[in-house]
């Protein structure tokens, strides 16, 4: 019984890692830029829930809200701080997205202080069920099974729907895309809506699991986030859902079946395989990329 | 051949300046005032150093605050009164609770060992490059920070160690900000400084001209870390508290924006920006606290360097120095 | 009086500090293959990728007149954004082929037609395509990047037929490739251009160019040194020695 406990932390912290590190590979697939303020708006997305928590909306409507307000930060991110920066070399973006990231936490703190909050998804969420004689809420299924429908849906319309290929003809090589006629700033733009949307939604979720957010949330899960990203292939989308489960799974299983003195190491462990990805394979499980990367 | 360096005289007109200026510090203006200004210089100490590996050779490192960390440790594990190890630490080993070292000796040690640690750090690390070297080196951040809490008998872990002895006085900050000075302006005008620049403009173009890359970009790494430990057990002694927590990626970041407005490379430029932005951290301190606004002088870096990167990436000074401070030399041609 | 589909007129463009095309001037009327010839670093792929505006033109004017318009006026094209210059019905091959390896064949094909909402057209087209080059037919659900140099280059050119350009601009397209399949490569060109499209063509291979071209210009250093038709260019001594290898 053990163990189906662990399945099932893996499979949601996992759940959790593959939705915020979706949108790291979107918008490294094609811009070649790491965003480090991704993270943020986990955070963002967990204080926007709390507040519309208030409003007593059916948790259908909550859930398109989220989306929508991820999407629309992810669009003002990119409109305001990365468009003006196109074609600026790499080092440059990735030092704004760490000023923006830094920029958001600091405006959370400003805010909302660095206190955590308490945060408490409606009742329906809170229900168990018997699943292996271990008792599960209904949030760790919702979480489960909303990242795989998720995660099913933006694999199709990467595959199949016009739009799709060309974001994926972008993220091979700009230059001929635009050749094609593809508007290679629409492109980015929706790279940066998708994969806000979903770190938004993320950071619903997480509030419901760990019950409590603060501005600063955001930072260590969007770091690790980026990892499960690099594990599975930067660029590809099912890579860092395969890198975000691997991880997860990683995470809980270092944490359950090691001794408990070593639990403090889980967050080293965590970052010292990044280190040991990127130098051993660091095109990662499904990447492609011949970039220069050591 | 001619080259730009920093003129002697004026060198040394600014040392004695600098001089001066800590003896009033210290003399006449209050105790508040004379700590902010060593803050002042322990951020022109940090942001110089970081400028050798950053700016020189162009490895994005956002590791400074991991070799801070490892340097203060160190630093009050040494220096900290052997009746205190036995209350705060009493699981130390044996050989390291009997020590009680003098406050600059220890120091030096503490930026030793962070240089050491960024020896074996650097061999793997600093062969990825670009936006992954600065991932991994933040990902050294954490590390040793995990490892900080986790090693509960020599660090007293999540807690840290308080009451340190506040022995960094303005006059030994500023000598080592001049110690590091002297040593950034050394380097940058001898081959070993062209070498890095050359490196950081086009690596594979270096290793070409048999430039052992590896070497140098080692070196320059190790002398960022081995004066961020110094920065690290100074300011340790100055805040008299050291905990895992106390130096994060937001300095680092604090940093690189010093590094990147005063322009990767100059040592006048890297000087300027870090006195005016700590002068700025320090001034809106208060008001912060005053306006229960926190946060803001961090949202105003963030957002100053926002505006640099968008509207001049270049920084204030580029590559070269304040002019005052210049002087050609020439080079006798071989024969 | 032939139409003109594209007029160049003394363009400037520097790229970077370098200024690589320094006065260049030719024009391309409906139902023309247009050559530029010249060697290595002339500035010939620079051209073509002015005029679909990947680089900034410094000076001068190109203008587009197409033809299914033509009662209106000639477009200034020459600061429109690429996909707008690719909307007016101008396509470029590019050099080196640069199909998307990770895309299937099939889906290069239908990003070509990606500014085009005409379902059923684009259907007769990717068929044409497939008619053209049958063996993109055979392999159209592999991946772009396992076919070899000479599929690639048909791929090329069918992914760039596929927005119906009245104007094909090839950027060397003999570039790497065996005798034989240029010779395939140049006879299907001829083919697309007996079919209705005009064509620009940009060769370091002059014989081949030569032969088909109804206009060639010797791109030199950034400046246009000799203009002809393509026999007048093959008896021309200069021309000779220094690009057809004739001693």
């Amino acid at each position: 019984m053990y163990i189906t406990e662990l399945i099932i932390n893996g499979l949601i912290q996992g759940s959790l890692y593959a939705l915020v590190a979706i949108g790291f590979t979107m918008v490294y697939g094609i811009l070649r830029l790491i965003n480090f303020a991704h993270g943020d708006v986990i955070m963002i997305g967990a204080f926007v829930t709390l507040g519309l928590l208030q409003l007593n909306l059916s948790w259908p409507i909550l859930a398109i809200l989220v989306l929508l307000i991820g999407a629309l930060v992810g669009f003002t991110i990119d409109r305001i701080a990365f468009r003006p920066m196109r074609g600026a070399p790499q080092v440059t973006g990735f030092i704004a997205s760490l000023a923006l990231s830094l920029l958001l936490q600091n405006l959370g703190i400003l805010i909302f202080t660095a206190q955590p909050r308490n945060f408490f998804l409606p009742e329906f969420f809170r229900k168990t069920v018997l699943i292996a004689s271990l008792e599960v809420r209904y949030l760790s299924l919702v979480i489960i099974f909303s990242t795989i429908i998720l995660l099913v849906l933006l694999l199709l319309f990467v595959k199949k729907t016009r739009m799709g290929i060309a974001m994926r003809a972008t993220a091979e090589n700009l230059q001929v895309a635009r050749l094609m006629g593809i508007k290679v700033n629409h492109v980015i733009m929706l790279a940066f809506i998708i994969g806000s949307a979903l770190a938004a939604f993320a950071g619903m979720l997480w509030g419901g699991r760990f019950g409590q957010i603060d501005p600063l949330m955001g930072f260590v899960p969007g770091l690790k986030a980026f990892i499960a990203a690099v594990i599975g292939g930067v660029g590809s989308i099912a890579g860092a859902a395969v890198g975000g489960y691997l991880l997860g799974f990683s995470e809980v299983l270092f944490v359950g079946l090691l001794p408990s003195s070593m639990s403090g190491f889980r967050d080293a462990f965590v970052f010292g395989m990044l280190i040991i990805i990127l130098l051993v394979m660091p095109n990662g499980i499904f990447g492609t990329s011949e970039e220069e990367r050591a | 051949m001619k080259q730009k360096s920093f003129s002697i005289p004026a060198m040394a007109i600014l040392g004695i300046l600098g001089l001066i200026f800590t003896a009033v510090a210290d003399l006449m203006l209050s105790s508040y005032i004379t700590s902010v200004i060593s803050f002042i210089f322990l951020y022109m100490i940090l942001a110089v150093s970081l400028n050798i590996t950053n700016g020189f050779t162009g490895l994005f490192s956002l590791g400074h605050p991991a070799f801070m960390s490892i340097g203060g440790y160190v630093a009050a594990l040494l220096i900290l009164p052997v009746f205190r190890k036995e209350f705060f630490l009493p699981d130390l080993p044996p050989w390291l609770a009997v020590q009680q070292w003098p406050f600059f000796p220890a120091i030096l040690v503490g930026g030793i060992v962070a240089a050491l640690v960024a020896v074996i750090i650097g061999y793997p690390v600093l062969r990825l490059k670009g936006h992954y070297l600065a991932v991994a080196t933040i990902g050294t951040i954490f590390i040793v920070r995990v490892v900080l809490k986790n090693t509960e008998e020599l660090t007293r872990g999540a807690l840290g160690l308080n009451g340190l002895g506040f022995l960094s006085s303005i006059w030994w900050i500023y000598l080592w900000l001049v110690i590091t000075v002297y040593v950034a302006w050394k380097l940058k005008f001898s081959s070993w400084g062209r070498t890095m620049l050359a490196l950081r403009e086009n690596e594979m173009a270096a290793s070409c001209l048999g430039i052992n890359t590896t070497m140098v970009k080692i070196a320059a790494f190790v002398i960022g870390a081995f004066f961020a430990g110094i920065s690290g057990g100074l300011w340790a002694h100055l805040t008299t508290v050291i905990t895992p927590e106390s130096y994060s990626l937001g300095l680092a970041f604090n940093l690189v924006v010093m590094v990147v407005i005063g322009g990767s490379g100059s040592i006048s430029g890297a000087l300027i920006a870090a006195g005016g932005i700590s002068l700025l951290v320090e001034y809106l301190r208060p008001l912060e606290e005053a306006l229960g606004m926190y946060g803001l002088g961090q949202i105003l870096i963030s957002a100053a360097l926002l505006l640099v990167l968008i509207f001049r990436p270049k920084g204030l000074f580029g590559t070269g120095e304040l002019s005052i401070l210049r002087k050609e030399i020439t080079y006798r041609s071989a024969r | 009086m032939k139409h003109t589909l594209l007029n160049v007129d003394h363009i400037q463009v520097s790229i970077g500090k370098t200024h690589i095309l320094k006065d260049i001037s030719f024009s391309v009327a409906k139902g023309e293959i247009v050559a530029l010839i010249g060697a290595n670093g002339a500035g010939k792929t620079t051209t073509l990728q002015s005029i679909m505006s990947l680089h900034r033109v410094q000076s001068g004017a190109i203008t587009f007149h197409s033809a299914r318009e033509a009662s209106a006026e000639p477009l200034d094209i020459t600061h429109w954004s690429t996909e707008k210059v690719v909307a007016s019905g101008i396509s470029l091959c590019p050099e080196g082929r640069q199909i998307f390896s990770s895309l299937s064949v099939r889906e290069n094909i239908i990003i070509g037609s990606y500014l085009r909402r005409d379902t059923a057209e684009i259907k007769e087209d990717i068929a044409y395509v497939y008619d053209l080059f049958p063996i993109l037919h055979d392999r159209q659900y592999q991946k772009a990047g396992n076919l070899s140099g000479g599929e690639q280059m048909m791929l090329a050119v069918g992914r760039a037929m596929m927005s119906r350009p009245e104007l094909l601009l090839l950027d060397e397209p003999s570039l790497g490739l065996a005798p034989l399949m240029v010779e395939k490569i140049f006879s299907l060109i001829q083919q697309i251009h007996q079919d209705g499209t005009s064509i620009l063509l940009v060769e370091q291979n002059a014989a081949k160019a030569l032969d088909i071209a109804d206009h060639v210009s010797v791109l030199e250093v950034g400046r246009l040194t000799l203009q002809g038709t393509g026999s007048e260019l093959k008896h021309n001594k200069d021309v000779q020695k220094a690009y057809l290898g004739v001693v």
